[in-house]
């Protein structure tokens, strides 16, 4: 690393994404932490009108109980469905990593299991929307099996109690692949001699797994966690195309309660105010995320 | 024994994977009563109606829609490219002040929920007269991909050998010619990870399209695909022809994007 001779050259190189960052970045930060301590209903700015904190009362402490309890709803939805991708992603795709390991065929599996990563997008939350139809596929699969408790007259999206499980099956679907496919990576980067000079000194397989294949799989754990967190914070695409955030806001998440409050209901204010605290309550997790991002510069 | 359990599994895990796809591809192919009758085969259960994919094109003007997301995608990813790495070339090359500060600020921006920026993120494009272009599109797709580009670019120019730097300062190089002939050619595996990540990001984005476009002549395909999906109440098969033209480039570009995407995944998360 230097020190330039011309001061102000690493600052050119700055320049664009700067420039960029303060257009548009900032100008919107600043802005919208503003507007959740209004009510305004759009347009013209001059309508609005401060309320310093009655925005966050609203739906934190139930002035607004309906608001409330649409809140806290999203909210623990978002939770639900980190929750379940994370405890369900991580185990299987590290057994699918091991396996895959010493397989012959690993490459052709490893073609077919990157298919969802980049294809799942709004083409496929339309497929699973037909899927999960009243006389879809996976009703009749659990009719042919006989798995008859299972089966959802309505379709898993069209029964309150289900829906949201239907959108779980959808983000594990998605983000399997690329948390199994970094696991395979990281597998297949350990040096063999490692483990042949390990039985030499005659350890057993599970101190081997302990000793050398976890301590290099912590920190891909770690990754994996944090990206499912925090798309799971932040998911959006695949409510809005499948459900809308219903029936009855069983699958209301914050992204489609801020959605809605604000380009249907027009209360930027509250939807403004709703994003910033989910942001705080995802805030933790950034923490986390930032570690990860620890470059070193 | 414990071999064939092993396939099984993973065959069991690439059907689960290769089944939407199927399904869709058999829907779009079924007539519009077969589709809405028989929902639950994805084979169709008369001919092949090939038909469906024009009748679909040319109903909704596919052809400016797939114009419309192929503009935005490679000016996203050029403008990506272009501008942080600049930036990872700063961070990772000089000592400045303010160094730290900068690049956490950026990397902080990744936190920041979409959805909530993007109230005053439409005011402000309609304020600068940039709401229903491609421009009012393509701007905040940029900003938003900052984080994660700087971070591997950063990551990336640190691990090029500085002698090289020293040497060519020897021969009288400026330092944006440093930049763009020697360190941006050697950051090619980097430039395709990013470039790949961007090109499905933008060419998936729905939510900040349907918000600052209107009209109808720059509807991107996804847009498209919602636009059809309003306008043909339960015809499945239209529906899954749309699908099928808004998902193609990124099919056909797989095998490239699979190689690219291993490699730049086992670069970053390997040294992390």
């Amino acid at each position: 690393m230097v020190t330039a001779k011309k001061k102000w050259v690493p600052y050119l190189f700055l320049l664009p994404g700067i420039l960029l960052f303060l257009a548009i970045g900032v100008y919107s930060v600043g802005f919208s932490v503003i507007l959740s301590f209004y009510n305004w209903s759009g347009i013209d700015f001059s309508n609005a009108r401060f309320e310093g904190l009655s925005n966050f009362k609203d739906f934190l402490l139930g002035d607004s109980p309906v608001v409330s309890r649409n809140f806290y709803y999203a909210l623990l939805h978002n939770f639900e469905l980190a929750f379940f991708q994370v405890i369900i992603v991580i185990p299987v795709a590290l057994v699918l990593a091991f396996v895959l390991q010493n397989t012959k065929m690993a490459g052709f599996y490893r073609t077919l299991y990157f298919l969802p990563m980049i294809a799942s997008g709004i083409a496929v939350f339309y497929v699973w929307k037909g899927l999960f139809e009243p006389t879809g596929v996976l009703n009749s699969l659990f009719a042919t099996l006989g798995l008859d408790f299972l089966v959802v007259p309505e379709g898993m999206l069209g029964n309150s109690s289900t829906s949201l499980i239907g959108i779980i099956i959808t983000s594990i679907w998605g983000g399997l692949p690329g948390t199994l496919l970094l696991y395979y990576a990281g597998l297949t980067a350990v040096d063999p001699t490692l483990y042949e000079a390990a039985s030499v000194d005659g350890a057993s397989k599970a101190t081997m797994i302990r000793k050398i294949t976890w301590p290099l799989l912590k920190p891909m754990t770690l990754i994996a966690v944090i990206q499912m967190v925090n798309g799971a914070f932040q998911t959006f695409e695949n409510v809005f195309i499948m459900t809308g955030g219903g029936p009855a806001g069983s699958t209301e998440v914050i992204g489609t309660l801020v959605y809605r409050t604000a380009f249907i209901d027009n209360d930027y204010g509250l939807a403004s105010a709703i994003g910033w605290t989910s942001f705080l309550v995802t805030g933790l997790i950034a923490i986390f995320s930032i570690r990860g991002f620890k470059a070193d510069i | 024994m414990i071999k064939s359990i092993k396939h099984v599994l993973l065959i069991i895990y690439g059907f689960a994977c290769l089944y939407p796809f199927l399904w869709m591809f058999g829907t779009s192919l079924k007539t519009s009563q077969d589709a809405l009758a028989n929902p639950q085969s994805p084979f169709p259960s008369g001919a092949f109606q090939w038909g469906t994919f024009a009748e679909v094109w040319n109903k909704l003007n596919f052809g400016r829609f797939f114009m419309n997301s192929g503009i935005v995608s490679i000016i996203v990813i050029a403008g990506v490219i272009f501008i942080y790495s600049m930036m990872g070339y700063a961070f990772a090359k000089y000592r400045f002040r303010g160094k730290k500060f900068i690049y956490y600020m950026f990397i902080a921006l990744l936190l920041v929920p979409g959805v909530t920026i993007l109230i005053p993120l439409y005011i402000n494009m309609t304020n600068l007269g940039l709401a229903n272009s491609y421009v009012g599109m393509i701007l905040p797709m940029i900003n938003g991909a900052a984080p994660f580009a700087i971070f591997l670019f950063t990551s990336y120019f640190r691990t090029i050998s500085h002698e090289l730097y020293e040497s060519a300062v020897l021969d009288g190089c400026n330092s944006f010619r440093i930049y763009f002939r020697i360190y941006l050619p050697l950051a090619i595996p980097a430039i395709g990870t990013i470039a790949i990540m961007n090109f499905i990001g933008s060419w998936n984005n729905i939510l900040w399209p349907m918000i600052i476009i209107d009209s109808k002549d720059l509807f991107t395909l996804p847009m498209g695909l919602m636009y059809l999906d309003s306008s043909s109440f339960k015809k499945w098969n239209e529906l899954m022809a749309g699908a099928i033209i808004t998902i193609l480039p990124i099919l056909v570009a797989f095998p490239f994007l699979q190689k690219m995407y291993v490699q730049g995944m086992t670069a970053g998360s390997v040294k992390m």
